[in-house]
């Protein structure tokens, strides 16, 4: 699938497609969230993805959509991101105006999942549009045309949110997340987020893919401690990954995982101390699990 | 022969008259007098004149100069230059210790650094009595090669000196600077040491007596001391320590470990290293560098974490002691049971057990720990005697710590220290068997030096010490000093707490300052109301307070509102600093000077577009798409098809309320300073970064004391800007009575309700939880109350948050603002940096 996708890379394709054939993009599930999922699609429910940054969101809902068949548009929300961009609006065509359909739509029309990424960060009357799709009533009113989309019966909204003090301001009204089921995500524990690391950098030795881990679980300690968001499960694929590149362990620790997490002096002293500790010079040849050290 | 019999030559004059007015002045001059003919026949008369001259002026000096005679005499062979130095000496009022030191010494002076050191060593000291008689007593009592340091020559005296050349006249700050120097000397460099005199030298300028403490190394002295000295300084970088900690040892390590405190080390003071009482740490002020100070940070946090201290875990092998023996006590008997009292031997034998078996269970925890503390044991010099057998020990068990079989490694002798089920007890049991073996490391029984626990101590590695916990009596003193407005420790609880009081009677106190001693808790901040809960609630008969207005009080027994409760009455700030106002500003211009810049950076993405307006920069595309399809239609719309990023307006307004209850007098964790100053610049930075950013902006306080004695104090209206008179207000700001928040919430809601926004947020800022005189310790009726009112304001449509400074408030806040609604700031320094940063990135992606 991998070729597949890069044969198309760089050329256009329409948001609306159906998945690539082959295998699913690769997703280690951590709890019963693909049953909660698949329930949740079944009666097509609206679905709300909670958690931290990189804790694989997206790639589960990647994954979901690929496992249902079904084709996934992605709309990352940002806060000049407006109602029209979503619903659609008109265009000059010629001399005749034409209407086009936005991606929230088109889903609509042509039964997709739809994910509104970061959802608090959209203007609030974007929320608004989405509220009489996410009840019985399933459709979508598109005031400028004076028309109401019945929703597709394949159609799924999903939203994803990341619950931290940032958002406050921000945040969903209760009326808004009540419309929604929600599953909740963490980073996984070590096993699993060394089993994820190794197949998204794959041939990397497993010792250095257990200190790699170690480390970003370590470094996870410090969230709340000033840093604001923890070393996430994607900061550790970008570390690997540049390790797989010929970056030196501990360089390729610092480019992902420390510098991009904060400015702050102490901290950055105190992330280094735990990647020196694990790939410094120091550093012991990845030894046994410690047996007295309780997984982070 | 003959002209002695003759009472009238000058000699006989003299030797007469002193006969008549000491017995003893006649007797030592006579005795000193074949001394003085013997290298200069003619130079006794000279000689008794000048003694008669000194001993007239002073006795002392006089004795002094007699029997010092005939060695000077003897080293100088004559009476030059030393008779007329002794003189001139002599002459300075007061100066009898300058004299005696003097003769003393000069002899030695000269023999070490002849003829010409010998002067510069007399110009310099007579200088300082000249200035400071007392000052002048103490150089030239002080061994001159201790003033030079070991080895070093006049040069180097001179240059201790120097920096004191600029310190003026009288007063007792040349002696203190004297005592200061040679106390430093060895401890700190030379450069250190200079630039700390130099700043010195200023303070005495600019205040006498502040100059002085600042030589005797108190207050600012000490800290600007610690400031320059090189090394790790804990003060400006604990906080590495801190995270460091808490990435190692997260849950592992006690909450009151990891509040550790500044320790009484001062330089001079054996190696800086870290002491516990057995549940705390107390870091030095400086450690000797990073590695020291981080390594010996995760070691004694290691004894923590592993049992070191455990108060029973001994108790098989050592016996234990009475009731109420404190843990210091009962080490000190423990190691007694081995070899008595005066033999530090045995505890040094147990310290090196204890540490192996805690690093060997760092070095399984911590990656790359062995490597790093083996490499600062080579680097240590070695110290001699018993000490460097048990270094050397120490080194070749730290070999073992990253071998394949360190039980192997360590030999039969230490084996059982690598089993991960041995504790305390193992190592002491190894440390037996071996001190009563061969007594200690090998070799060590032929050790004559061996005996004073000084010695064998000095084996420890730097930035670790003796394994003792400190006696309660120190921690609680140096305790007390450290934290000001009365945190105390857990430690002494049960013979703290305070007597039960009637509520009523304890008026004018905050209950949460009182209840520490009864709280364990651990920071200077936020310490529970605990012990309010043992005060039987029976408050003496009150004057209700009457005015204010009334709000109601959620009752959580009742589960009913308690209607007009709680009466919280408008207040201004009497205290008034402008010249504190104006230092503030000058402090923090650099913090806001960078604030201002990234706002301004910042700002033109703030602004949200506002779209079909009749101009713009750019088309908004819909608007133009319906105008042309208006136009294709035949009506005539109007052109308003741009798009506009002007700045839109208010669209947040924000109310910062702050707790001003008593704790926030309490000094900050690192011994810094207090809370109260890191708030004042927080408020100040804060208001003047929403200058900038454009966003109607109040500040209030709160503090309360009862019920109907809510107060609400006017920092800072929405519509006033941030001038002089507002300023001052902020930095007199002080920390009065407890903290009723609910009632303050609700206050500031009402405020917030007329505040010209589309959004509002109501940022608290709170050093622990919601406390009051009356709330009979029951800690649950405040947070319940606090909750409530937070409901309320939201319901209100205003958005809380709260910023927290106490450590401990993960256990309540989650509870009363809901997950994520609050942060906890563990570092006060960093608050006037934070908040408005805290407080930006609320903001951020402001489009209502
Ligand atoms: N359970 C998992 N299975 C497979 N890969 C995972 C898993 N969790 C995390 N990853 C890896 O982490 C990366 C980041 O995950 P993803 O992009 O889904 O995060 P996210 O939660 O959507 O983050 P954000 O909130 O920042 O959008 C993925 O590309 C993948 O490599
Ligand atoms: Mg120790």
């Amino acid at each position: 699938m991998k070729k597949l996708l890069d044969r198309v890379r760089g050329g256009e394709r329409d948001a609306v497609a159906a998945p690539e054939p082959g295998a699913a993009p690769f997703y280690l599930p951590q709890g019963n969230e693909i049953a909660v999922f698949e329930a949740a699609s079944r009666r097509r429910l609206p679905v709300m993805l909670k958690g931290p940054t990189g804790c694989g969101k997206t790639r589960f809902l990647e994954h979901m959509a690929h496992r249902l068949g079904r084709p996934l548009v992605t709309v990352a929300c940002h806060e000049d991101l407006t109602a029209a961009d979503l619903v659609g609006r008109f265009l000059l065509e010629g001399d005749a105006t034409v209407w086009q359909d936005g991606p929230l739509t088109r889903a609509v029309r042509e039964g997709a999942i739809c994910y509104l990424d970061e959802i608090v960060e959209a203007r609030t009357d974007t929320t608004v549009v989405i509220h009489p799709l996410t009840d019985h009533r399933r459709r979508l009113p598109l005031d400028r045309k004076s028309r109401v989309v019945e929703a597709h019966e394949d159609f799924q909204l999903v939203i994803s949110y990341n619950p931290g003090y940032q958002t406050v301001l921000k945040d969903l009204k209760p009326s808004t997340k009540q419309r929604f089921v929600a599953i909740a995500f963490d980073y996984p524990d070590a096993a699993a987020e060394r089993a994820i690391v190794a197949q998204e950098a794959g041939g990397l030795p497993a010792g250095v893919i257990d200190s790699l881990v170690a480390a970003g679980r370590r470094a996870r300690r410090l969230k709340d401690h000033g840093l604001e968001e923890a070393t996430s499960t994607r900061a550790m694929v970008y570390a690997a990954q540049l390790m797989q590149a010929g970056l030196a362990p501990a360089a390729a620790c610092r480019a992902a995982m420390v510098h991009p997490l904060t400015d702050d002096p102490e901290l950055v002293a105190a992330l280094e101390e735990i990647v020196d500790a694990h790939f410094g010079p120091d550093a012991a040849p990845a030894a046994p699990r410690p047996a007295d050290d309780p997984p982070a | 022969m003959t002209d002695r019999a003759q009472p009238d030559t000058p000699e006989e004059e003299i030797l007469a008259q002193l006969e008549a007015v000491s017995y003893v002045a006649h007797r030592d001059a006579c005795a000193a007098l074949p001394a003085v003919r013997a290298v200069e026949a003619a130079g006794a008369a000279r000689w008794l004149e000048a003694g008669r001259e000194l001993f007239l002026r002073d006795r002392d000096a006089g004795r002094a100069f007699w029997r010092g005679t005939p060695a000077l005499a003897g080293a100088f062979a004559g009476l030059d230059p030393w008779l007329e130095q002794a003189l001139s000496l002599g002459r300075v009022r007061g100066a009898w210790r300058a004299v005696e030191g003097f003769m003393a010494q000069a002899g030695a002076v000269r023999a070490r650094w002849g003829g010409a050191g010998e002067r510069r060593w007399f110009d310099l000291g007579r200088r300082w009595t000249v200035r400071d008689a007392g000052a002048g007593g103490r150089y030239f009592e002080t061994p001159f090669e201790a003033l030079a340091g070991a080895g070093a020559g006049v040069e180097a005296l001179e240059a201790l000196l120097a920096p004191a050349e600029s310190l003026g006249e009288g007063g007792t700050a040349l002696g203190a600077y004297l005592d200061a120097a040679l106390r430093l000397r060895g401890t700190v460099d030379a450069g250190t040491f200079a630039r700390w005199a130099a700043r010195g030298a200023d303070v005495l300028r600019a205040a006498r007596t502040r100059g002085e403490r600042y030589f005797r190394l108190e207050g600012e002295g000490l800290d600007s001391l610690f400031e320059l000295m090189p090394g790790f300084s804990v003060r400006r970088r604990g906080r590495l320590l801190r995270l460091l900690l808490e990435a190692w040892f997260g849950a592992a390590l006690p909450e009151a470990a990891r509040a550790w405190r500044e320790s009484d080390w001062r330089p001079g003071g054996g190696a800086a290293a870290v002491e516990t009482d057995g549940r705390r740490l107390w870091l030095p002020a400086v450690f000797p560098d990073r590695e020291a100070a981080v390594l010996g940070v995760l070691h004694a946090a290691g004894h923590l974490v592993y049992g070191t201290y455990e108060p029973h875990a001994l108790a098989a092998e050592a016996g234990s002691g009475g009731p109420g023996e404190g843990p210091a006590e009962a080490w000190t008997r423990r190691c007694a049971s081995v070899t008595g009292e005066a033999d530090g031997r045995f505890r040094a034998v147990f310290d090196l057990c204890e540490d192996l078996r805690v690093d060997l269970r760092l070095a399984r925890r911590i990656p790359g720990y062995a490597k790093r503390l083996q490499r600062l044991a080579r680097a240590a010099p070695r110290p001699s005697g018993y000490a460097g057998r048990l270094r050397d020990a120490l080194c070749a068990g730290l070999g073992a710590l990253d071998a394949d079989h360190p039980a192997d490694a360590l030999g039969p002798r230490l084996a059982p220290l690598a089993a991960p089920e041995a504790t305390v007890a193992t190592a002491f049991a190894c440390a037996r068997a071996w001190f009563r073996e061969t007594g200690g490391p090998e070799g060590a029984e032929t050790d004559a030096d061996g005996a004073g626990p000084a010695p064998a101590a000095a084996f420890h590695l730097p930035g670790r010490g003796p394994n003792a916990p400190r006696p309660a009596g120190a921690v609680a003193a140096a305790h007390a000093a450290a934290a000001g407005a009365g945190d105390e420790g857990a430690g002494e609880a049960h013979t703290r707490r305070p007597a039960a009081v009637p509520a009523g009677a304890r008026a004018g106190r905050n209950p949460r300052v009182e209840s520490r001693g009864a709280m364990g808790g651990s920071g200077a901040r936020g310490a529970g109301v605990g012990s309010v809960a043992r005060v039987p609630p029976s408050p003496a008969p009150r004057a209700p307070r009457r005015g204010g207005r009334a709000y109601p009080e959620w009752d959580y027994r009742a589960q009913a509102y308690r209607e007009g409760w709680a009466r919280v009455h408008d207040c201004e700030l009497r205290e008034h600093d402008a010249a504190g106002a104006a230092r503030m500003w000058e402090a923090t211009a650099h913090l806001r000077r960078r604030l201002r810049r990234a706002l301004q950076r910042q700002r033109p993405v703030r602004r949200a577009p506002l779209r079909r307006r009749p101009d713009g920069e750019d088309l908004d595309l819909d608007a133009a798409v319906d105008y042309v399809v208006a136009r294709r239609a035949g009506l005539a719309p109007r052109p308003d098809v741009y798009v506009r990023r002007a700045a839109r307006g208010r669209d947040t307004a924000v109310l910062l309320l702050a707790d001003l209850s008593t704790s926030i007098m309490a000094t900050t964790p690192d011994g810094g300073g207090r809370v109260v100053d890191r708030l004042r610049a927080a408020l100040l930075v804060f208001a003047d970064a929403l200058e900038e950013v454009g966003d109607p902006c109040a500040v209030r306080g709160f503090a309360s004391k009862y019920h109907d004695g809510v107060e609400y104090y006017r920092i800072k209206a929405f519509d006033e800007p941030l001038d002089a008179d507002r300023r001052a207000r902020i930095a007199g700001l002080t920390g009065r009575l407890a903290s009723r928040m609910g009632a303050a919430i609700r206050r500031a809601v009402d405020e917030l309700r007329a505040a010209p926004a589309q959004r509002r947020l109501l940022l608290i800022l709170s050093d622990g939880r919601p406390a009051d005189y009356d709330d009979g310790g029951d800690l649950r009726y405040l947070h319940e109350d606090t909750r409530l009112a937070m409901k309320e304001a939201r319901d209100a449509g205003i958005h809380a948050f709260c910023v927290t400074l106490d450590p401990r408030a993960g256990t309540y806040l989650p509870a009363i603002f809901g997950v994520g609604h609050y942060l906890v700031l563990e570092d006060v320094d960093r608050l006037p940096q934070r908040l408005p940063e805290i407080y930006l990135r609320l903001r951020r992606g402001g489009a209502a």
